[in-house]
């Protein structure tokens, strides 16, 4: 049940793998005894002789001798029972054949000894020990074998020669059974014997075989945990050796476990104290190279004193090197085992950073003259546009005053000087004096509208001075929070950019029509940033218009309203935009104009941002014309601090980007 | 069931193959197996027949002699005028007489006092006297109630008729012959025995000496006395 039990427990492969392993155990069974018999047939052939010999080695007739029978029988009869067991040992061991060929010939040789030991009882003992040793092979089969020598020897016998084993001359014809009885009562025994053992076989068998699959298992396991094992091992060494660092691992018993290439590298180690293994020489080894040796071996010694520590600090070499030492504990299952240090040469860094720190301070002071200057151009391009109007405006007012009929004023009253006496006769008889009266009024009427003409001019100045005016404010607000805002009506703030380019639009020819929609709100917005992109734009497309040759020279400004969002079109018909400068037309130096300074476009569109809003350009290409639109919110975005609407500002890259796909 | 039939299962039996299926993984293997089966029976044979022939050498008695119904008077052993005389003839040299010795000390053992027993050795004229003295004289010699001689020219063993050693001869206190032959039962074989045991009955039981007729005879195991043209009193043996 036992065996049962064993094998219950196994799979399929298992039992397999227990039953040839059964198998295995009963071949190498036989075969040792097998050898063993082999062994113990020569001697008890050799027994035999030597027992002839001693025994009875002459038979006589009176005083002549001649060798015993029983000597030739000991050698021959012996030597052929015995050698074709061996024979069979030699050639076919652990065979069937082979092990029945011993049993009746250990049975041939006990009848033999027996014979040639004068029937001694105490020979008869060969026979059940013969059976002992039979029952080694645990084959049962094979005592059955010679149970039926030893039971056919008593059986012949007891008919031919009954005295010779049963020592009468008549016996019954069953004596032989007695005998073989006693026989198969050691049988018995031995049967049960054999079995057990076969079951204590099986049930090592089975054992081994669950034993053999469970390390096979543990094998497999403890393969592919190797393989993992191997394949971290070759990742860390291959880490280990492509870091940039020099790493050393130290154990708490002063023994390098491990290090990279880098360490022994950057330490300039010899290659025998880094084959000794031995933190202690080299950390004698790197000394000399510090510039503060106390202080290094210090912080060592406190480290491996503080297993748990952590630590970063700088060491720095008397050849001008700096390396950063950084140390933590090697822990194995949580506990440390030992303390990993890691350098990193940093001295190319450390030379970088003063460089650094050094262009830093130069780089500040340049960018703060490169900010003055940005200021200045902005200030003289905003400024130079509005004097342009000035200079316009002081122009036709100076003509004006050139052109002025004051002077005949003048030559009037010296008329009525020189007239004083006879005034009444001068105005009623003169010629020239009954004209005066008429003459007055028309001059008057002209000096009047002289006048308007002039009030009107030198309020267009008073307003490009303060145009310039809030340029400067505007400018200076870079440098500190501004963000003043007006609620304001946009047709007038075109209107007052088309008067302050008035001038030039009307010397150039340029048509200005007007489309504005009828019932447009009121917008709150940094009134001068519109005021100053919308002029740019303006007088950009009087260029545009001036360049293309055009008679019918035109341009519409259309004002529009939707979305919460007020636009503002300045549409040219002039000389267009090549796709390829759309890209970049609201970047900073871009113009096409030789005079121009690549200015006005990108502080427009940085200023639209700033507001919440967007400057798009659309042109169809070159011929045809451009539209620039300025789209604004009605009201500023809220939580748009100025200060915010600066720094979106100086995002100009992400600006153009911004105001193309809106313009697309 | 027939013969091969039967020679099957006995080999399946014993777990021997006899073919290709049986065990043999091909059929040479199986021929193989087959030669070796007839190698072994062959061998069983001869080594049986050996051995048979061995057990038939080893219970062929040797030639019987007849010795005098009344006892010898010109024998120089005294005869026990009150018991009876027990005489023993013994080639010194046979190795089956050594059984015959033992199964004589076992018989005094048992007849103690109640018979006179003399063993005599032979000794060939040509031989010194050491050559009668073996193992088998000494044996003999230390059986309480046993005299032992030394048998000159087989003088005695010729007057008693005897030709093989171990031929054993009882007289009753009269001189009348009671028994002769071998007191074992095969050649240099000890143990139970029709002639020790016959002994036994007439020297213990008196009413069986009387009443014994005829004699009573046994086969005799053992070696020649005499060489063979010495036997059957012939001349030449009294060199």
């Amino acid at each position: 049940m036992q065996t049962v039990a064993a094998y219950a427990a196994l799979n399929d492969v298992a039992t397999k793998r227990a039953a040839m392993l059964f198998e295995q155990g009963q071949d190498c069974i036989y075969r040792r005894t097998d050898r063993f018999f082999a062994r113990l047939m020569v001697f008890q052939w050799l027994a035999g002789i030597a027992a002839a010999l001693w025994i009875s080695p002459k038979t006589w007739a009176g005083a002549s001798s001649q060798t015993h029978w029983h000597v030739w029988a000991a050698i021959f009869l012996g030597g052929a029972i015995a050698s074709f067991p061996a024979f069979l040992v030699w050639k076919q061991p652990g065979r069937a054949l082979t092990r029945h060929t011993i049993a009746v010939a250990q049975m041939l040789a006990s009848a033999l000894l027996i014979h040639l030991t004068g029937g001694r009882i105490e020979t008869h003992f060969h026979v059940f020990g013969s059976l002992a040793f039979l029952a080694f092979y645990r084959d049962w089969r094979v005592l059955i074998s010679a149970t039926i020598i030893v039971a056919a020897d008593h059986f012949v016998r007891g008919i031919y020669w009954p005295q010779s084993v049963y020592g009468v001359l008549t016996v019954s014809p069953w004596r032989w059974f007695e005998h073989a009885g006693w026989v198969l009562f050691e049988d018995t025994f031995l049967f049960i014997s054999i079995r057990q053992s076969l079951r204590d076989m099986l049930e090592v068998a089975a054992r081994r075989a669950n034993l053999e699959e469970v390390n096979a298992d543990i094998e497999r396991q403890v393969g592919e945990r190797t393989a993992e094992l191997a394949n971290s091992l070759s990742v860390l060494h291959a880490t280990l050796e492509s870091t940039a660092d020099g790493i050393l691992v130290v154990d708490y018993q002063g023994r390098i476990t491990n290090f990279n290439r880098k360490f022994a590298e950057m330490w300039r180690l010899p290659q025998e104290v880094l084959a000794s293994g031995d933190d202690q020489q080299a950390l004698m080894a790197v000394l000399a190279q510090l510039k503060d040796e106390e202080t290094f071996l210090r912080k060592v010694k406190q480290l491996y004193a503080l297993p748990e520590a952590e630590s970063y600090d700088t060491v720095e070499f008397k050849d001008g090197r700096v390396f950063e030492r950084y140390s933590q504990p090697q822990r194995i299952a949580g506990k440390s085992a030992g303390r990993v240090w890691c350098f990193r040469d940093v001295t190319e860094r450390k030379r970088a950073e003063a460089e650094l720190e050094n262009v830093h301070k130069q780089l500040v002071d340049t960018s703060r003259q490169a900010g003055m200057a940005e200021v200045a151009t902005g200030v003289l391009h905003n400024v130079g546009n509005v004097l342009n109007s000035v200079n316009v405006s002081t122009t036709l007012v100076s003509e004006n005053l050139k052109r002025s009929k004051a002077g005949n004023l003048a030559r009037v009253a010296a008329m009525f000087r020189e007239h004083a006496a006879d005034l009444g006769a001068f105005l009623t008889a003169d010629p020239k004096g009954k004209q005066l009266p008429a003459y007055l009024g028309q001059l008057a009427d002209h000096l009047t509208r002289e006048q308007s003409a002039l009030l009107k001019e030198s309020n267009l100045l008073k307003k490009n001075i303060e145009h310039i005016k809030d340029i400067v404010a505007m400018q200076q607000s870079y440098a500190k929070v501004s963000g003043v805002t007006e609620v304001v009506n946009v047709s007038d703030l075109v209107e007052d950019s088309l008067r302050m380019n008035a001038g030039a639009l009307t010397r150039h020819g340029v048509q200005v029509i007007r489309k504005f929609d009828p019932h447009l709100p009121e917008i709150t917005v940094e009134k001068h940033k519109v005021l100053q992109i919308l002029v740019n734009l303006i007088r950009n497309a009087k260029y545009a218009c001036a360049e293309s040759g055009r008679t019918d020279m035109e341009m519409t400004v259309r004002v529009t309203n939707g979305d919460d969002r007020m636009r503002i079109a300045v549409v040219d018909n002039g000389v267009g935009i090549p796709a390829e400068n759309l890209a970049r037309i609201f970047n900073h130096g871009f113009t096409t104009r030789k005079d121009g300074h690549g200015f006005g476009l990108h502080s427009g569109a940085l200023a639209a941002k700033e507001m919440g809003g967007a400057l798009c350009v659309h042109s169809d290409g070159p011929g045809h014309g451009a539209m620039f639109t300025l789209e604004l919110p009605i009201q500023p975005p809220e939580g748009r601090a100025p200060a915010q609407a600066r720094q979106s500002a100086s995002e100009t890259h992400g600006f153009r980007q911004d105001a193309v796909q809106h313009r697309a | 069931m027939s013969l091969e039939s039967l020679w099957r299962a006995m080999l399946t039996l014993l777990c021997i193959p006899l073919a290709a299926g049986a065990g043999a993984p091909d059929r040479s293997s199986a021929k193989s197996s087959f030669r070796t089966i007839i190698a072994a029976l062959i061998w069983l044979g001869v080594t049986v027949t050996a051995t048979l022939l061995m057990v038939a050498y080893a219970n062929a008695p040797g030639q019987s002699g007849s010795p005098p119904m009344i006892w010898p008077k010109s024998s120089q052993v005294p005869r026990d005028a009150d018991h009876p005389t027990l005489v023993m003839f013994v080639h010194p040299h046979c190795p089956c007489s050594k059984a015959s010795i033992s199964e004589l000390s076992l018989l005094m053992t048992y007849c103690q006092e109640q018979i006179n027993a003399h063993v005599f050795f032979l000794k060939p004229a040509k031989m010194v006297r050491d050559w009668v003295l073996t193992a088998s004289w000494r044996e003999a010699a230390a059986i309480p109630h046993v005299t032992v001689h030394c048998d000159e020219a087989g003088h005695e063993a010729q007057l008693f008729h005897a030709e093989t050693s171990g031929d054993t001869v009882l007289y009753d206190a009269k001189g009348n012959l009671l028994f002769h032959g071998g007191i074992t039962i095969s050649r240099g074989h000890s143990g139970d025995n029709p002639g020790r045991s016959a002994l036994q009955t007439l020297v213990l039981d008196q009413s069986a000496q009387q009443t014994q007729t005829p004699v009573l005879q046994t086969p005799v195991f053992g070696c020649s006395l005499f060489e063979a043209e010495c036997q059957k009193g012939s001349v030449k043996c009294k060199q």
